[in-house]
């Protein structure tokens, strides 16, 4: 069954799925009673104005966890109020097995918190800064002071740690701020735009840092971060929410899934006459995309890849079209998260090559 | 008491605190010396001297301590610190306490270097270990009681520049029938009615019956002593009350 | 005829002489009867001007006397105090009795001869006047103030006496005390210059102490 939406001037693509909230929960199957974080409809209003409004999701234990959303999603808003900074207007969360209002004190002396922005005492330096909280955490001398060293070695401060903090650049200041939410060794921690000013040896270090936290310690990790990139090579698993509401959670494959998209195959083909007529007969859902010099048609398939790439490109022989190339492809995470909370718009604009006009006749009716 | 040696430490590294005990020492040399070497002032009474140098330490130790605890919560708001603060074991509570007690401790330097300007001045009288004592009571309980209401202020307003305002407005009140009032106006009912519920005159009040008049013991000031102890109190309440929680707004 | 000239001349000259006299007689009683009548006259005035009920001024007595004994010069510096002795006796009066033995108030009054005011004693001197309540006629009672010299000037201080049993004569006083006043200058009152500068500089000192160590060992300072 081919399912082609294409007409002249637009890209062909699947029509945008509505998702219903309980549904795409569902969809995550993993409830488990290893919760790290357990959210149940959890709400923060202000005056008239809900920040996160029935937001209900799970974070197991152990997971490195993305939280994805626009700017104004809720997502800071939700962070505060795991971290007990904020009291939730309704609803209730655990974090560790422990309740949000009830345990607050208990759970601040095992999470940590990096936060997009974070001030610093700049008369003190980063050793005396670290030792500080340390001793906020009641860690003992020793002890806090070795962890001090070895912290402000791993994320680069240690030829640095005796100069004031009113000295450092934005970057220091980002990597101090993560040196002082793992100073009480938390079992959970979360992590604020992490890599933010960071230069790539630092966003690398800082996900050298939290790796080594998860697999070594078994620390869970809470993410989020308008870094797709960081997202996606970091996180097991991710929720996206939007207008303070969950709008998916699941693992990256599953969030693909529900968009219809998942791992696929992109079929290079030359463009020749009666191409249109000829991918009618194709039996796969696909995607159209041309190149820069129209000779060259991407076809991409992300559906019934479960058959061997040999079946596929059988059956684009059998309907006399050339293959020039074919590669293994996935739907980014950009492209999901975009789908997912509507906030890119498709349009020719937006494709690749978009300045092309496809020279093929394209059938109004799968509009 | 972690937080209280970080403030303290903070406030002398960063020059704050030491601006402040500095400038007062300056302030107290000045007063001094005009009082005891200008032509008219040098003849006054010495227990009148005393009285002027002894109300001149207690109203820069309660302005130290107004706007010194207005900006306690606030400044830190306003930096980001707070946030880092709050996420630690401590408790809101404990957090407000340190702070106090930080600023207490400002004021308690401040007067230990104010005790030889008034052993020099009341040097020759019996008046000097009174002077001592007596600036130490009614200082220590004043800073405590304008320390924590400037703070609950700090905490509820997150504003520097709008607590400290308030806070200057509130001891400018206080301090308005002793500096502002003649003798002719704290005669009538209403004057007079002002100078009983305001613990910085009841206090001033005091300081001129023991080193003008003589009147030492604290059986003859209990009346004055009173007001300014309930006056600490009802501000420990709010203090108590007001200092148990606290919100970080939402960045977004 | 020369000589009923002469007769008539000797007359005439006669008569004028008599005419003389009679009119200097005259002249004299009249000269001496004014001055009777204005005395009368003046004596009439006198009593009808006295207030009513008043009565006649009685002729003045020096019966008292205030004797100084301090020096009737005194030099002093402002801030210093000093001592004004003197030294008050009745007179020996033969008709002396309780009513005339009746005394009254001392005091003593400063007068700023430079700036030509007198000077309001409250901050000069505690005792403003001594109460004698009574003196008895050949008594001396010694008055003593202790002044305290406020300002630095030119000043005249006399002791008074006010009795209380004549309402309208005049105060007793004694001589006037010439008091000059020299400003004090004093750098270093009370010790006070070592507290003064001592105490700052001092917490100047530990203070930029402290942040010069902290300064070398966060760094800023090498």
């Amino acid at each position: 069954m081919i399912e082609i939406v294409a007409e002249k001037g637009r890209k062909i693509l699947p029509t945008k799925p509505t998702f219903h909230v309980h549904d795409l929960i569902m969809a995550d199957q993993k409830m488990n009673n290893n919760n790290s974080i357990s959210c149940m409809g959890i709400t923060k209003t202000y005056r008239n104005f809900k920040a996160v409004d029935s937001l209900t999701m799970d974070v197991n234990q152990g997971d490195i966890f993305g939280f994805l959303g626009p700017n104004g999603a809720g997502k800071t808003t939700t962070i505060r109020m795991l971290c007990g900074l904020l009291s939730p207007s309704a609803g209730h969360a655990m974090v560790a097995g422990l309740d949000i209002i009830k345990d607050s004190t208990t759970i601040r002396k095992i999470i940590g918190l990096l936060p997009e922005s974070s001030g610093f005492y700049n008369w003190m330096n980063a050793e005396e800064y670290l030792l500080h909280f340390a001793a906020l955490y009641k860690i003992e001398g020793s002890t806090a002071m070795r962890r001090t060293r070895e912290l402000l070695e791993s994320v680069g401060l240690a030829d640095r740690s005796s100069a004031p903090i009113g000295y450092y650049s934005r970057g220091m200041k980002q990597r101090l701020g993560l040196a002082r939410s793992l100073i009480n060794e938390p079992r959970i921690i979360f992590l604020d735009e992490p890599t933010l000013g960071l230069d790539p040896k630092g966003q690398q270090d800082i996900q050298k840092i939290l790796l080594e936290l998860n697999h070594e310690k078994g620390v869970t990790i809470f993410l989020s971060s308008h870094a797709l990139g960081d997202v996606y090579s970091l996180c097991n698993r991710m929720a996206i929410v939007n207008h303070g509401e969950l709008v998916a959670q699941g693992s990256i494959e599953e969030l693909r899934k529900l968009v219809g998209g998942s791992n696929g195959i992109v079929v290079s083909i030359l463009n020749s006459e009666g191409l249109e007529k000829k991918l009618s007969n194709l039996n796969y859902k696909f995607e159209i995309n041309a190149g820069k010099n129209n000779k060259i048609i991407d076809i991409s398939i992300f559906e019934g890849i479960s058959e061997s790439i040999n079946e596929i490109l059988d059956s684009i022989k059998k309907i006399d079209l050339h293959i020039y190339e074919v590669r293994r492809s996935e739907m980014s995470l950009e492209d999901v998260f975009f789908q997912l909370t509507g906030t890119k718009e498709y349009s020719q604009e937006n494709t690749i090559g978009n300045n092309h006009k496809l020279e093929v006749e394209q059938s109004s009716e799968y509009n | 008491m972690m937080l209280y040696r970080h403030e303290i430490s903070g406030s002398f590294y960063s020059w704050r605190g030491s601006a402040w005990i500095i400038a007062a020492s300056l302030i107290f040399s000045l007063v001094a010396y005009l009082l005891l070497t200008d032509k008219e002032l040098s003849l006054l009474d010495q227990g009148e001297m005393l009285f002027t140098l002894a109300e001149v330490i207690i109203a820069l130790g309660i302005a130290m301590s107004a706007v010194s605890a207005s900006s306690a919560i606030s400044s830190e708001i306003e930096s980001g610190t707070l946030e880092s603060l709050l996420l630690t074991p401590i408790t809101h509570s404990q957090i407000a306490i340190q702070k106090m007690f930080s600023i207490v401790t400002t004021w308690a330097i401040l007067y230990l270097v104010s005790i030889p300007y008034l052993i020099v001045v009341a040097s020759g009288t019996n008046l000097a270990l009174s002077a001592v004592l007596y600036v130490g009571l009614y200082g220590t309980l004043l800073v405590i009681a304008i320390s924590m209401i400037s703070i609950v202020i700090s905490w509820r307003l997150k504003s520097s520049k709008n607590s400290i305002m308030i806070t200057l407005m509130i001891v400018l009140i206080l301090l308005a029938p002793s500096l502002f009032f003649g003798t002719s106006l704290k005669k009538t009912d209403f004057g007079l009615a002002l100078e009983n519920i305001n613990p910085v005159s009841q206090a001033m009040n005091s300081m001129d019956n023991i080193l003008v008049d003589n009147e030492q013991t604290y059986l003859q000031q209990i009346s004055h002593i009173l007001p300014v102890i309930a006056f600490t109190f009802i501000c420990t309440l709010i203090f108590v009350v007001f200092t148990r929680k606290f919100e970080v707004k939402s960045a977004e | 005829m020369k000589a009923a000239l002469s007769k008539r001349n000797e007359s005439s000259v006669y008569w004028n002489c008599t005419k003389v006299g009679i009119v200097s007689i005259c002249s004299l009683v009249f000269l001496l009867s004014c001055a009777a009548l204005s005395l009368l006259v003046s004596a009439a005035l006198g009593e009808q001007m006295q207030p009513l009920g008043s009565e006649s001024l009685p002729p003045t007595q020096i019966d008292m006397k205030i004797e100084v004994l301090s020096s009737h010069t005194v030099h002093a510096i402002a801030g210093q105090f000093i001592k004004i002795e003197g030294i008050i006796t009745k007179l020996n009066q033969s008709n002396s009795s309780n009513e005339t033995n009746r005394g009254g108030i001392a005091y003593i009054s400063i007068v700023d001869v430079k700036d030509r005011v007198p000077v309001d004693l409250e901050d000069w001197s505690a005792e403003k006047g001594l109460y004698i309540p009574s003196i008895e006629s050949g008594q001396s009672l010694p008055l003593e103030w202790t002044v305290r010299l406020v300002k630095a000037g030119s000043y005249t201080v006399t002791i008074l006496f006010n009795k209380d049993s004549e309402a309208y004569s005049p105060p007793v006083t004694s001589s006037k005390i010439s008091l000059d006043v020299a400003p004090k200058l004093n750098l270093n009152p009370g010790n006070i210059l070592p507290v003064a500068f001592g105490v700052p500089a001092a917490l100047m000192g530990i203070f930029g102490s402290m942040n010069y160590m902290r300064g070398r060992k966060v760094g800023v300072y090498k």
